[in-house]
């Protein structure tokens, strides 16, 4: 049978500064964006009163745009807006890529970036492209802001490193000419399911050789992580088949998946092989390599 | 030998017997069906699977056939009633219930169909088990077979009384009147017409009763419990279906790319329903085939929601082929319908599987097919 939802209190504050405060002051507050990931959850939470802070009014919070070489993301920003910005496509297709496989249409409409990654889901499809992209994460109170490597802020699965006060304020991470990436994933449908595993790579060519690589993985380990053993191992060489496969087999030895119902550890290590081959692949060709 | 010639040999046909040992005497389209998805999937092209990159396409048949009714030869029976009002429009009642599966519309169109009268005018009555006319229950794929013929029971005995008002008021021989478009007409003088509205009221007026009751009995079944054979169901729909596949070797990911479905149903009383019937059915059965996976740890479901327990989506459904509908009669049943409810999903789980089977060589005994299953079995057989 469904469960009532629990009583709350929804306010729309439409400055950051007023949303900080009622951060600050109120008792149980939650903050609330498209409440995709947190509507779920009212039903276990018995009725117990929350404060739900709508950060949706608040216009600074939304919206892609780039300013002294990097592209800012406003934490409201929905993953169809993602979806829509040219900027994305062009400046980070790993994660316009994760954008077209988050959920449902409906999902996409309503969920935002933000709020994927505050979910702090190990298998959160926005994170990997993010985090190979070396974006950073804004951590906003009432003091000074400042910003944080996107790997520091996740602590465990359902966990970030914001406190009770906090709220993330943007996301950013530059926009580099001539680079590539990829985001690849495999779900147990074409559509509207989680990642049984997930895996993004990002590629900076100098001629034939990998300037700079980056990977990331997801659904291995009790965040998404990055791979610096795999990266260092394989940055600066000439790039070919022999390459993808040497990083594929690295990337198999990082993960460490765990067997639960969406699938085995033992598949999910060997696919993170097969994504990491796919998206190196495609980071490469983005990237205006030939392989 | 090929998966369709080995089936030619060994399909059911009349005089044939069950896997119970009944005989069939009538009503067996399976070989129709076959050789219908055979043609329409230009199965003799596609013997050999096709790799394109790390996908391999593979095609598979499989046949069904499934009886209507309730099992282990339950005596089963169906009532129905209908009145004309003296607006001319009727009320059916029927303890079949509207479950999606379109069952009383049927009812609907079988009355329709005899007593001469526009669909828009019967009105169904949701049951009422306090007193809708007992139905049996909405299983077993009986809800059009068995509940459609009482329908006709009831409609057959009302249109007697509706004729033999409407051939006084029209001044003929009941032979010559005509139900039509809820009017009755004198065939031989068809300008002469009056609507039901008013052979309805006269019917009141006459005493002729406005209301039927219709009632549907099974022939008498047997089946023997200690031997599993006997004589289970008085008659079976047949389907059968080609599935075409691709499995992707690196990741163990099956979709489903076409099927092409055919069913023998006695007689289409609405080929849409059927459609409806069949296309729900093929996303149920890629479900059970690759996907839908009830877990358990320690007797306690650990998939306990759509989040976690996986069925298709309207991404994963197929390209369907036109229904091909195959109508070998049952002769005891109105217009000689059978069900289509569950034979429709029964052919599209083995087509599915041995396609799978032919893209990969790789034969499953358990089913779902998940990919971290197709993946391992892969790797087993190195084929990855």
């Amino acid at each position: 049978m469904l469960k009532p939802l629990t009583g709350f209190d929804l306010l729309r504050p439409p400055t950051l500064v007023g949303a900080l405060e009622m951060m600050s002051t109120l008792d149980s507050t939650m903050p609330i964006a498209g409440g995709t990931d947190i509507v779920p959850t009212f039903k276990d939470l018995g009725s117990k009163p929350v404060h739900l802070i709508d950060l949706g009014l608040i216009e600074e919070l939304n919206g892609v745009m780039e300013e002294d070489g990097k592209i800012l993301l406003g934490p409201t920003t929905t993953h169809a807006q993602i979806l829509a910005s040219k900027l994305i496509e062009e400046a980070a297709p790993a994660l316009h890529d994760a954008a077209r496989w988050i959920g449902s249409v409906q999902i996409r409409n309503r969920g935002t970036i933000g709020g994927n990654l505050c979910n702090a889901s190990p298998a959160a499809d926005s994170a990997p492209p993010l985090l190979v992209h070396g974006a950073e994460a804004h951590i906003c109170s009432l003091e000074e802001g400042h910003w944080i490597p996107l790997q520091e802020f996740f602590k465990g699965p359902k966990m970030t490193v914001l406190e009770k006060n906090e709220i993330l304020g943007g996301i950013r991470f530059p926009s580099v000419k001539g680079a590539g990436s990829s985001f690849q994933r495999i779900g147990r449908r074409k559509g509207f399911t989680l990642s049984v595993v997930n895996a993004a790579v990002y590629a900076e060519r100098d001629g034939e050789a990998l300037r700079e690589v980056r990977i990331a993985l997801g659904s291995v380990a009790p965040t998404p992580i990055r791979a610096p053993s795999v990266e260092n191992k394989i940055r600066g060489r000439k790039m070919s088949e022999e390459l993808v496969e040497e990083a594929a087999a690295a990337c198999g030895e990082v993960a460490k998946p765990i067997d639960d119902v969406r699938g085995t550890a033992e598949y999910r290590r060997d696919m993170v092989g097969v994504l990491v081959k796919r998206a190196m692949r495609e980071a490469w060709r983005r990237a205006g390599g030939e392989l | 030998m090929d998966p369709v010639d080995f089936r030619m040999k060994n399909i059911l046909r009349v005089g044939g017997h069950t896997t119970c040992d009944q005989v069939l005497d009538s009503s067996v389209g399976i070989e129709k069906c076959l050789t219908g998805v055979a043609a329409a999937s230009e199965w003799a092209k596609h013997r050999e699977p096709v790799r394109v990159g790390t996908k391999v396409r593979g095609w598979g048949v499989g046949c069904a056939y499934h009886g209507n009714s309730t099992s282990r030869s339950t005596p089963d029976w169906s009532a129905a009633s209908l009145m004309i009002h003296e607006d001319g429009s009727l009320t059916y009642r029927t303890g079949i219930c509207e479950i999606g599966q379109g069952s009383p519309f049927g009812h609907a169109k079988i009355v329709a169909e005899i007593i001469g009268a526009s669909l828009n005018d019967i009105r169904i009555e949701q049951p009422d088990t306090d007193s809708t006319p007992d139905s049996k229950p909405t299983h077993g794929s009986r809800g059009l077979m068995m509940g459609g013929t009482a329908a006709a029971d009831a409609a057959i005995k009302l249109r007697e009384r509706m004729v033999r008002v409407a051939a006084d008021m029209l001044g003929c021989p009941e032979a010559q009147v005509e139900l039509r478009d809820s009017q009755a007409y004198n065939r031989k003088k068809p300008a002469a017409k009056i609507p039901f509205a008013e052979v309805a009221e006269q019917m009141h007026i006459r005493g002729e009763n406005p209301a039927s009751y219709g009632f549907y009995t099974s022939p008498q079944r047997f089946f023997n419990p200690e031997t599993g054979l006997g004589h289970n169901y008085a008659v079976y729909t047949f389907a059968a279906s080609v599935a075409e596949v691709e499995v992707d070797t690196e990741t163990g990911q099956i979709e489903v790319t076409k099927i092409w479905p055919a069913m023998d149903v006695g007689k289409a009383i609405d080929p849409l329903i059927i459609d409806g019937q069949i296309h729900g059915a093929i996303s149920h059965g890629i479900g059970f085939a690759i996907m839908e996976n009830l877990q358990l740890k320690n007797g306690v479901v650990t998939t306990t929601g759509f989040k976690d327990y996986v069925i298709p989506s309207a991404l994963d459904t197929p390209e369907i082929d036109d229904t091909i509908i195959v109508e070998e009669a049952y002769k005891h049943a109105a217009f000689g319908a059978k069900g289509v409810g569950e034979p429709s999903i029964l052919s599209i789980v083995p087509a599915v599987v041995n396609a799978i089977h032919h893209a990969t060589g790789l034969r499953f005994s358990t089913i779902p097919i998940t990919p971290d299953r197709m993946h391992k079995a892969l790797k087993e057989a190195g084929k990855c």
